[in-house]
């Protein structure tokens, strides 16, 4: 296995971080999280032009047909930038229901070209919030085949980023097992509010659907396996994020142990702080490494491959929360303000870590592979 | 995901390419009909066993499993890094012994292949392959450990030679040892760093003396080493005089590189011993696997295995491509140190009083006990975990230098 990025992967991963700096600065994103919109639109056609939205999405159906592991490059960059917007929405959660599905075809262009930014709804009020959940919901409905309409009446909480998409991809349970239904955000049987939720730059939403109309994208009898690869990239590019999220809070807590000084010397020449942040490097290598892995046996079906995502979403969404921790330990107060950037990246490490099981429970299912039952 | 762990590719768990794949069967192949001639190797071998050990290496040479990546000119195989890798995987796993001359093919020979003349290559490589010649390093000092570029063994010329004295201790094989990497202060005027050489030393020169250091496993493992005027040919320097901090560099480089992934190919196999000590059923019958709290430190500990086996791969996939190896691979010698220390502490926890025994009616002939000791030198030996985390701050993570 080779797991050196190619020059290509390389130069990739420089264009994207280029894009990103250019257009969100820290200070930007932090007035992006108070504000009231919580992202900036005018940069979606940018993400759309540089063909980072279609990037894994066969070139028949206008993408650029690249792998998942250029992908995990890009969230990697899109968590370092804390990109604030409905990429991840998009690209890890609906994108897969949407090339599952014999609709895909006349749907998946129109979010390749921007003209469509989606979003998943698949938490049940009281329900599991693990995407791994997510074929168990209990909001049912009447399936009536693939394409054809169906009515959808029922609560999601949690839905991430609604109000910066133009459809919905719902979650839901028919006669014969677990569908995914596309929803138009412009539907009349559609409400939704904000939740006083943590995370500024991704933030979620109950929303309510009153007989509103659904589009059966998938035959609900056999529809494991598109839930399947939703699950595997949602936990992926997670991981990649929250991997790119420590990176820049690595470098943040570097450049300010550089710069401040205490007791004469600048206080990164202190092991107390020096050898914290050496432990951090080593541990966000190490996660970085599992992603990669993660990818490679994801893209070429390896037999292990979800024992794999586990194994990377049980260090690597942790150890986001924990870099976080470090950076505001190594910014003393000045860590704890409000000011600061680094509890922008707490926020969205925490928020991120709810995703699907937690780090406790991968483990258990690794463990019934290693040890038996 | 029927497959059960340990089914039938053991510890290996990376999807290999198809050249990877080839040299795997071919090694497997090797080990199923040669791997009963391995010799059993003890604490303390006899002459006798340190022969059996030589004509064992001699055989791997021969069949192309020394200086796997080594140019095929100076009797390497010429192989990717990546089949290096299955080759540690593979030998782990048949729980083969190592080359007898594991300092000179992980140490010594790739600091000669960097640094070393045209004869100096042609004279020392291939014997250090076929085991012929076994090497020890001379680094470390009683006044110098960390701070390793203090060494005080000086070799001053006279005439065209260097006339050697001082200490050295710590030296893995220096009692068998034919040849000693030896750093040596060859200039006390200028800045540490600066004032030394790397040499090339005959271990049968005259004045040398080595004396076994008995370690907290029983074993007498390492040496001091004492040079009272040993005269070196003037030839027998690995680049110039001052040079001997890089070259040095490149020595514990290789190490904590190269020498580091064969020891997590290692720890990986052990894992799998631990896994199957955890499913044995023990006292009153209960299998450790069925206690939650075990169960979770050997998944955690699995999981970082697999996390340092991949980044190892990362390691020397750039090696690979660049030719050299980067100050960030000293976090694999920091994690594997850790997690070696883990493995054999949850193996004796697990094993309780059953533990702490030895000797041949111990669980595992002991082994367990065994490792619960000798890992925690892994923390000092060849760069301790404080200076490697020295070194990953101020070369990679870029903070300024410290006290």
């Amino acid at each position: 296995m080779n797991l050196v990025l190619s020059p290509e992967q390389c130069a990739f991963r420089d264009a994207v971080q280029s894009l990103l700096t250019d257009n969100y600065p820290a200070s930007h994103v932090s007035d992006l999280a108070d504000s009231s919109k919580g992202w900036d639109e005018s940069s979606w056609q940018k993400f759309v032009q540089m063909g980072l939205v279609g990037l894994s999405v066969p070139e028949s159906l206008g993408g650029a047909g690249a792998t998942l592991l250029e992908e995990v490059i890009l969230f990697e960059q899109c968590g370092q930038a804390l990109l604030p917007g409905p990429l991840y929405s998009t690209v890890a959660l609906a994108l897969p229901a949407l090339l599952g599905s014999p609709l895909g075809a006349e749907v998946v262009p129109d979010v390749v070209s921007g003209k469509r930014r989606m979003a998943l709804a698949w938490i049940d009020p009281g329900g599991e919030s693990s995407l791994s959940s997510a074929s168990q919901t209990s909001l049912t409905i009447n399936d009536k085949g693939i394409g054809r309409d169906v009515e959808i009446s029922g609560i999601k909480k949690w839905v991430m980023d609604v109000e910066c998409v133009d459809s919905l991809v719902v979650a839901a349970k028919s006669q014969t097992g677990a569908g995914l239904y596309l929803v138009d955000m412009n539907d009349q049987g559609i409400t939704w509010q904000a939740t006083a939720g943590i995370d500024g730059t991704r933030r979620t939403f109950d929303v309510t659907f009153d007989r509103t109309r659904g589009r059966s994208l998938v035959d609900p009898a056999n529809s494991s396996h598109v839930f399947d690869v939703i699950w595997q990239r949602g936990l992926l590019f997670a991981s990649a994020e929250a991997v790119g999220s420590s990176t820049r809070l690595l470098e943040l807590s570097a450049e300010y142990a550089t710069d401040r000084e205490q007791f004469g010397q600048p206080i990164g020449s202190y092991q107390a702080i020096s050898h914290q942040l050496a432990d951090l490097y080593m541990h966000i290598e190490l996660a970085r490494s599992l992603c990669y892995w993660s990818a490679l046996e994801s893209e070429t079906d390896g037999r292990d491959a979800a024992i794999a995502l586990r194994s990377t979403a049980s260090v690597a969404l942790p150890g986001a929360i924990e870099a976080a921790h470090r950076a505001i330990q190594v910014f003393g107060g000045v860590g704890m303000t409000w000011e600061s950037i680094i509890h922008r990246y707490l926020r969205r490490s925490l928020q991120m870590s709810t995703i699907d099981l937690t780090a406790v429970d991968q483990r258990h299912h690794i463990a019934k592979f290693l040890l038996g039952d | 995901m029927s497959r059960r762990y340990g089914d039938d590719w053991g510890s290996v768990f990376i999807t290999d390419t198809d050249v990877e794949a080839a040299f795997r069967s071919e090694v497997r192949q090797w080990l199923e009909v040669h791997g009963n001639e391995a010799p059993h190797i003890v604490a303390e071998p006899s002459e006798e066993e340190v022969k059996q050990w030589r004509r064992w290496s001699a055989m791997l040479a021969n069949a192309g499993y020394a200086g796997i990546t080594w140019p095929i000119e100076f009797g390497g195989a010429g192989r990717s890094y990546g089949e290096l890798n299955v080759w540690f995987e593979e030998r782990a796993r048949a729980q083969i012994p190592d080359h007898f001359g594991v300092i000179g093919l992980d140490m010594a020979g790739p600091t000669i292949l960097a640094w070393g003349t045209p004869s100096q290559k042609s004279r020392f490589l291939a014997p250090l392959l076929g085991a012929r010649e076994i090497w020890c390093q001379g680094f470390s000092e009683p006044g110098s450990g960390s701070d390793l570029a203090s060494a005080r063994t000086k070799a001053v010329l006279e005439g065209d030679e260097w006339v050697v004295s001082g200490q050295k201790v710590w030296s893995s094989f220096a009692s068998v040892a034919d040849w000693c990497l030896l750093l040596v202060r060859t200039d006390p005027t200028v800045v540490k760093h600066k004032g030394l050489s790397l040499l090339l030393v005959d271990m049968k020169s005259p004045g040398i003396e080595v004396r076994p250091l008995r370690q907290i496993t029983g074993d007498p493992e390492f040496s001091e080493i004492f040079f009272t005027n040993v005269r070196v040919p003037r030839e027998s320097i690995i680049g110039g005089p001052g040079d001997g901090w890089r070259a040095a560099m490149t020595t514990l480089e290789h190490e904590r590189g190269t020498h580091g992934v064969a020891l997590s190919a290692q720890l990986g196999a052990e894992l799998d011993q631990l896994v199957a000590l955890a499913k044995r059923p023990g006292t009153k019958q209960r299998r450790p696997a069925d206690d939650p709290f075990v169960r979770d430190r050997i998944t955690q500990l699995w999981i970082d295995v697999q996390a340092l086996r991949v980044t190892n791969l990362r390691v020397l996939s750039e090696l690979g491509e660049t030719g050299r190896l980067d100050p960030s691979s000293s976090i694999g010698k920091l994690r594997w140190s850790e997690l070696n220390q883990r493995l054999a502490t949850i193996a004796t926890d697990v094993l309780g009083i059953d533990g702490l025994q030895s000797g041949p009616h111990a669980v595992d002939g002991g082994r367990w006990l065994y490792r619960r000791l000798r890992t925690r030198g892994n923390t000092i030996e060849a760069g301790t975990s404080e200076i490697l985390r020295n070194i990953v701050a101020e070369r990679v993570v870029g903070l300024p230098r410290g006290h």
